[in-house]
């Protein structure tokens, strides 16, 4: 750790009237385009970047943290208010949310999010600020091998977690990868499934399959309905009904779920702290431990708070842990943390292991731009949860064609043009024909998101092993993570 | 969002006479061939706002990713020749695919009218700092006592490459897919592999005394690794030179041609860009113009040609 | 999935529901054998080296899927929904919509094809209020287009 007053610098250098400026403006940024589908706070960030490049590297940086820390609580609000999650992240959160929201309890269910989001994310910084470098080079202990191994688990985990029936939980997971075979092959290079079009040889657009399957099916789902019930002038979500207990979240109740949150924060910087594997699979993985606890009078998935806190507090730990490879060897652990060093790189600060002796002073700054990003996404969350929840009382039959709009302008925009608006719609398609059929869903879409990951990690174990299985003595964790995997499909099953 | 504003607020007001007689009739859109955050992205986007400010234009850019760039350039061979419309990506993707696919690929070098080049990636071929082998060639024997090094890639011609080494060694190497430069560089730090391409983010790296280079993979050494000789010295007669360029489709009119050549090449020599391109590449700016674009791009496909060959 | 949680279905229900099942794994088996005899040969290239080739990992997958379809037609659940995708007509009909509309932004682009298909998906869906229509119609692809292409400053089709 570099001496104190390099440390104080730092922090006072963010906690400036210009950095606390910098960093409201990208929080708000972030809460709204998290908010609308496809568009995200990873387009907001690539499209602020060239814009930053004449600003103080530090509120360049605070700016673009703030986005991404906004971000996360946005994409929770429509999960919640419509079941419509704003990026795959948010899928878990609506497990509870949306349900509570129903309810009419809309104001508590997205404060919840928000408290947890924010704690989450909190206590992942914090352990980046004390221990980014030594857990950077435990983390390299993670070869191909282990992480195949990690994501093996993750995928026994999910499939065992959602849905009813194991055998339609793994058709999924195995469609899923078969989706993502699509493209170029990670060894050779050679294309796949393309049928022609040359779009598909980067594979299929992750933006447009979420979107598609999460938020357009469900947007298609509710048209009709609208058409079949005949009546107008229903309001998009559920309005706030009940007294005030109904409208707050209590100290005694956000306490009450302090084991989801710790348990959530855990999870979220064990798996951000690996580079690739990302938040929607730690949010599933938190709310599937979770799941296994006594409920209380509440069952899962009916409007559970404590399920809220799970999903929440482990998709908003991935954020800060995700700089832990950043700034620890240079690594970036997500496509955020690919931008944010590219807004590091242009302003002439290479992030590698010598980081934290060259530029002490603005790395600590920028950890205190993250503390008060955190402080500046409850304060403007509390703000914007009564404005979102304000907007979805407008009619249904204006919310969902605006939806259905930003839907698809938001996959053009970042796939790259209608070709992903028309994957975007094929994927909303099968999501409503799986649901149909009683396939999971959100299984598929973790398989497809993990499925680029797993080929390449299997191709490159195959090799490091030459395809030995008797070489995995030399890898006693990814055995054991195997084993695991097997223990807790059963596990989870009953 | 406000500096969002008033930047477009600013480009409206702009209206500064341009280098030469022609200027665009509207938005110029730059189509990236990589999505959003990679090196390509932050160059073309810079590029396009530096440009925008010497020349007053409107560029907009627009992420098209695909197969290297690929879906791209197909996209860009039939827009319309107008000038409006131009193209950022990288040489390599689309020489091997010209090279292995002709048939498959619908374009040919003669599809685009090319601007210049912006800047050379410099890949290295890096170990861990104390590995037992300083130089590709002691890698070689390293491998052949060894049953085989563990060597991480993360583009085919690097693939080719380290295959026309084993060919003409018999090294045993066990190449290793790596998604980007980073992940060989992690595999590098956590001893999962014994060397890896990567392409300027082991820089820090290399300084902090982690890793070593053992050698350059371009057809020249690196101007921060000035003692780190290349494959091609090593007495390998190979090399790959990926080159970040910008094209047009075939048949621009001469005067929009000049106009935007002379636009990226004032855009590039300015300060804010050699400083950029310093930072993020480790090296200075392309200063190919047009013809000379296309013949580096003549010569890469006769390299690629040879890359392919075994 | 065990039956004894889940509340009684009357018998016929049951057939159905487990019929289902047999279809959709007899239906995933029928992609599989497609997937390993035509698409797989035509789509994706053989390579004679290496321990990944561009085929293992979707020959893997559709074996998997073969046997995972065989043993849904074998042991069918129960816990099939048909109701939770929306009514099957409607919802085809508005996905259709959707298409007719993003069509249609190809062919005329944002400008044209926007504020119709707005219009038509809140008639839809139930709405008859000219105030709202034209608020749905006009305000909401309005706000959108400016968001995009002035403060974004991206182009749409």
């Amino acid at each position: 750790m570099p001496p104190l007053d390099i440390i104080l610098a730092g922090f006072a250098d963010a906690l400036t009237l210009w950095g606390l400026l910098f960093v409201i403006v990208g929080v708000v940024i972030g809460q709204i385009v998290g908010a609308i589908p496809g568009i995200g706070p990873i387009m907001a960030m690539a499209i602020a970047i060239p814009f930053t490049f004449t600003l103080d590297p530090l509120f360049a940086i605070s700016f673009l943290v703030g986005i991404n820390k906004g971000g996360l609580f946005g994409a929770a609000v429509p999960a919640i208010l419509m079941n419509t999650p704003g990026t795959p992240d948010a899928a878990a959160t609506a497990l509870d949310g949306y349900p509570l929201a129903r309810s009419g309890k809309p104001y508590k269910a997205l404060r919840i999010a928000l408290f947890s989001s924010v704690t989450g994310d909190t206590a992942s910084d914090i352990v980046l600020i004390l221990a980014a470098a030594p857990l950077a080079l435990l983390a390299l202990q993670a070869g191909p091998v282990e992480v195949l191994a990690l994501l093996i688990f993750a995928f026994a985990v999910v499939s065992g977690l959602v849905g009813r029936s194991l055998i339609k939980g793994l058709i999924a997971t195995a469609a899923g990868l078969l989706l993502a075979t699509v493209g170029l092959d990670p060894e050779q290079g050679s294309p796949r499934f393309d049928f022609g079009f040359f779009e598909l040889y980067d594979g299929v657009s992750l933006v447009a399959v979420a979107v598609g399957m999460l938020a357009f099916a469900e947007i298609l789902r509710r048209l009709a309905l609208g058409w079949t019930a005949r009546e107008v002038a229903r309001p998009a979500a559920a309005p706030q009904t009940g007294g005030p207990a109904d409208r707050r979240v209590s100290l005694a109740e956000y306490l009450s779920c302090w084991r989801e949150l710790v348990r959530g924060a855990l999870i979220g910087i064990g798996v951000g702290a690996l580079p690739g594997l990302g938040s929607t699979a730690a949010a599933f993985m938190s709310y599937a431990a979770t799941k296994k606890s006594d409920p209380g009078p509440v069952p899962w998935g009916q409007g559970n708070l404590r399920g809220i806190a799970a999903t929440e507090a482990a998709n908003s730990a991935v954020v800060g842990a995700n700089l832990i490879p950043l700034l620890g060897i240079g690594i970036p652990g997500s496509i955020a943390a690919a931008l944010l060093i590219s807004a590091f790189m242009i302003h002439g600060i290479q992030p590698g292991p010598l980081l934290f002796e060259t530029q002490a002073r603005l790395i600590y700054g920028l950890f205190g731009a993250m503390l008060m990003a955190n402080l500046c996404n409850l304060i403007v969350g509390q703000a914007s949860l009564r404005l979102w929840a304000w907007v979805v009382r407008a009619p249904e039959t204006l919310i969902l064609p605006a939806a259905l709009l930003a839907c698809i302008v938001g996959v053009y925009l970042s796939s790259g043009g209608l070709f992903g608006v028309w994957i975007m719609l094929m994927a909303a398609v099968l999501s409503l024909v799986m649901t149909a059929t009683g396939f999971p869903v959100i299984v598929f879409i973790i398989a497809f998101f993990l499925g680029e990951r797993f080929e390449r990690s299997l191709s490159q174990s195959l090799v490091i092993l030459n395809g030995d299985p008797l070489a995995l003595r030399d890898h006693p964790v990814a055995l054991l993570l195997l084993v695991a995997s097997g223990a807790v499909a059963v596990w989870m099953r009953r | 969002m406000k500096r969002l504003i008033s930047a477009a607020l600013g480009l409206a007001l702009m209206a500064a006479p341009a280098l030469a007689d022609w200027a665009p009739d509207g938005p110029i859109s730059l189509w990236i061939g990589f999505g959003a955050g990679g090196e390509t992205d932050t160059l073309g986007r810079l590029l396009a706002s530096e440009m925008s400010e010497t020349t007053g234009w409107d560029i907009v850019v627009e992420n098209r990713p695909g197969g290297g760039g690929m879906a791209m350039f197909t996209q860009l061979s039939v827009a319309e020749a107008d000038g409006q419309t131009l193209g950022m990506g990288v040489t390599m993707p689309v020489l091997v695919n010209l090279t292995v696919r002709p048939d498959e690929v619908p374009f040919t070098l003669d599809s685009f009218d090319y601007l210049g080049t912006v800047a050379l990636a410099q890949v290295g071929i890096i170990a861990p700092a104390d590995a037992p082998y300083d130089t590709l060639s002691e890698l070689v024997t390293w491998s052949q006592e060894n049953g085989g090094a563990l060597v991480g890639f993360d583009a085919r011609p690097q693939e080719l490459l380290m295959r026309f080494v084993d060919a003409e060694t018999g090294a045993g190497f066990r190449l290793v897919s790596m998604e980007s430069s980073a992940e060989g560089l992690q595999n590098v730090l956590g001893g999962h592999v014994q060397a890896a391409f990567t392409a300027g983010v082991h820089i820090p790296s290399m300084e902090a005394g982690d890793v070593k280079m053992i050698a350059s993979a371009n057809a020249q050494r690196h101007s921060y690794a000035p003692d780190v000789s290349t494959v091609q010295e090593q007495g390998y007669d190979i090399f790959v030179d990926p080159w970040f360029y910008v094209a047009a489709p075939a048949g621009l009119p001469e005067d929009a041609a000049t106009a935007l050549a002379d636009a990226m090449r004032a855009a590039l020599d300015s300060e804010t860009m050699t400083e950029v391109i310093e930072r993020t590449m480790n090296t200075e700016p392309g200063d190919a113009g047009p013809a000379e674009t296309r013949e580096m791009l003549d010569a890469g496909l006769e390299n690629a040609a040879r890359l392919f060959a075994n | 999935m065990r039956a004894s949680k889940t509340p009684r279905a009357s018998l016929q229900t049951e057939v159905t529901t487990t019929g289902m099942d047999r279809i959709s794994g007899a239906l995933v088996m029928a992609f599989a054998l497609g997937l390993w005899v035509f698409v797989i040969p035509d789509q994706v290239d053989a390579a004679d080296y290496g321990w990944m080739r561009p085929r293992t990992l979707p020959q893997i997958l559709a074996v998997t899927l073969l046997v995972l379809g065989a043993l849904l037609v074998l042991l069918p659940s129960r816990d099939r929904d048909a109701t939770a995708a929306g009514p099957a007509v409607p919802v085809a009909i508005g996905a259709g919509l959707a298409g007719g509309g993003v069509l249609a932004m190809g062919l005329w682009g944002f400008a044209l094809a926007a504020p119709a298909l707005a219009l038509a998906a809140a008639v839809f869906a139930g709405e008859r209020r000219w105030p709202w229509l034209l608020a749905t119609g006009i305000a909401v692809p309005a706000a959108i287009w400016a968001l995009v292409t002035v403060f974004l400053g991206r182009p749409l089709p």
